[in-house]
């Protein structure tokens, strides 16, 4: 049971670190970008090759990945956030993730069906099982990244992008470019992508081109919208929603008696309506009055 | 010197700007006047960047620069001093006075990317600069408060600080004293008579009001139909007080 409430907290701090990646493009910049789940693979490929192929240790392994997923945010951020805005802006940065997935079924480790022997996550504290160990690596990376983001948001940049996603044309007025910004901050949302990636690469052991698919973009977005731009636990809020949502549901009475390959699909149905039903609840408009 | 060569602007098919050809000189105050819809806003925007012009160009000399304004990002408008106001002042929403000003110490700063942009805001370093500013537009008392709640005026106040605080050499306003109550139109004035006065600036405003345009301004041009079609040099400035006199009758 131990073993499960741990394993729980490094899954919803991995996604938490990516969902503060989704929530700075979302609610800071006020971007959609759909890009995540692309870079949450690139992250999880480059440190499983890194350290299997390269021999790199794995901690260097993550932080060498992290900073890989934050150079190609960097150098495809660039033409994208200069030449488009909005909708096709959008559409662009998921078309990236699909070409992630493309990418990876084909040249990728494992081929299509992904590779297995991603080495674990380095022991640090003496004993405890691996996935206690694994909590106080990803803990430690965790609160770290939690740090450099409260300081960024009290730097120069973070004061930036709070007036380029209120008033993108006075900030040009002053001599600011918000596609300048938008890009440091897609960068960075990359680096926090790929940085939970490769922690749940060498978490799980497991690295598959399904990390970068649709399925889990549409994933990331929901937790990103979830964990809100008002707090900056939000994120934690979204990962815990995404996380044990649906392995509490999985795990209900309901399924007593259903074949276990339909728990799962059904599982995920009855999360989609939670989603929908909280949206409904807690994000619903106004009503408008009518008059007479 | 800003020298406008033969800008042509269209929208959807409809022609606001026609070869419009002018050279404002340096160190000197324009008011581009003429009746709305001429084309002075449009003029004003082409020159800051906002609009990019179908034909033409807008070179900007001095000392340090010769650059075509119309093929440059903000970054290297910043860097040669050029930086503009807005005919209705925008709004940062929650963001607050001090804040707000804070961006236009940071206009100074280098737009290098991840140049200094991730260290700390110098808060006890540009304490006194954004105090200045804001005794300077009378708004010393709403430091803390949310641009969301100041008023129109206010505002205009507001942007007036931020661009005292950018510390640019080349202004420029558009309708600085649109819509603001006699009180404020004359701290804008001052203020940007004292500015001029500190400082070699060279300032081009769109304005409708003729007394303060004429005691602001060194030449005006008019513009018709999207062209400039005549200029005229104002020499004898009346003294500040009359202005006063004015704003009050």
């Amino acid at each position: 049971m131990i073993d499960l409430v741990f394993h729980l907290l490094v899954m919803i701090m991995i996604y938490s670190m990516v969902l503060a990646g989704q929530q700075i493009m979302l609610f800071r910049c006020g971007v959609l970008t759909l890009s995540s789940a692309g870079f949450f693979a690139l992250g999880g490929y480059f440190s499983a090759w890194f350290s299997t192929s390269l021999n790199i240790p794995v901690p260097l392994a993550v932080g060498l990945s992290a900073s890989v997923c934050f150079a190609f945010g960097f150098g495809i951020g660039a033409p994208i956030f200069l030449r488009l805005k909005g909708d096709f802006l959008a559409l662009a940065t998921l078309m990236l993730s699909q070409l992630v997935v493309s990418i990876l079924k084909v040249g990728g480790m494992g081929g299509a069906s992904g590779y297995a022997g991603v080495p674990p996550l380095p022991k640090l504290l003496g004993g405890g099982s691996n996935t206690y160990q694994a909590f106080v690596y990803v803990a430690g990376v965790f609160v770290l990244g939690a740090i450099c983001l409260r300081c960024l948001w009290q730097s120069r940049l973070g004061l930036l992008a709070d007036a380029a996603k209120t008033d993108p044309s006075h900030l040009q007025s002053r001599g600011h470019s918000p596609a300048r910004i938008f890009i440091q901050f897609f960068a960075i949302s990359a680096l926090l992508a790929g940085l939970g990636g490769a922690l749940q690469a060498h978490y799980l052991g497991v690295i598959e081109p399904s990390m970068a698919s649709i399925n889990s973009t549409v994933v990331f977005l929901s937790g990103g919208i979830i964990a809100g731009g008002k707090t900056s636990f939000g994120s934690l809020l979204g990962a815990l929603v995404i996380v044990v949502g649906p392995e509490l549901l999985q795990n209900f009475r309901i399924f007593e008696g259903v074949n276990s390959w339909m728990a799962f699909p059904i599982a995920k149905i009855g999360f989609a309506i939670l989603v929908i039903a909280l949206a409904f609840i807690f994000f619903r408009k106004p009503t408008q009055a009518t008059s007479t | 010197m800003i020298e406008v060569e033969h800008i042509t602007k269209r929208f959807h098919g409809n022609v606001v700007l026609r070869d419009a050809t002018h050279c404002f000189q340096r160190n000197r105050t324009t008011a581009i006047l003429g009746k709305n819809g001429s084309g002075k806003s449009t003029l004003l925007h082409v020159i800051s960047g906002a609009y990019k012009p179908d034909s033409g160009r807008v070179l900007l000399h001095n000392e340090k620069a010769h650059v075509d304004l119309t093929q440059e990002g903000p970054e290297e408008r910043r860097r040669v001093g050029v930086i503009r106001s807005f005919q209705e002042p925008r709004s940062y929403g929650n963001m607050t006075v001090r804040n707000v000003l804070t961006i236009g110490m940071l206009t100074r700063s280098s737009g290098r990317i991840f140049g200094n942009g991730l260290l700390k805001i110098p808060e006890a370093q540009f304490e006194t600069p954004i105090q200045d500013a804001l005794n300077t537009v009378n708004l010393f008392e709403r430091a803390d408060t949310p641009m969301k709640e100041l008023s129109f005026g206010q505002r205009k106040l507001l942007d007036l600080a931020g661009l005292i605080l950018a510390d640019a050499r080349v202004w420029l306003l558009d309708e600085p004293f649109a819509g603001v109550d006699s009180a404020s139109a004359q701290i804008i004035l001052s203020c940007i008579q004292c500015r001029k006065a500190e400082s070699s600036l060279t300032i081009i405003l769109v304005a409708h009001e003729q007394d303060l345009v004429e005691e602001l301004s060194d030449q005006t041009v008019i513009m018709e139909d999207g062209r400039i079609v005549q200029e005229n040099q104002i020499s004898n400035q009346e003294p500040h007080s009359n202005s006063e006199e004015r704003l009050e009758a």
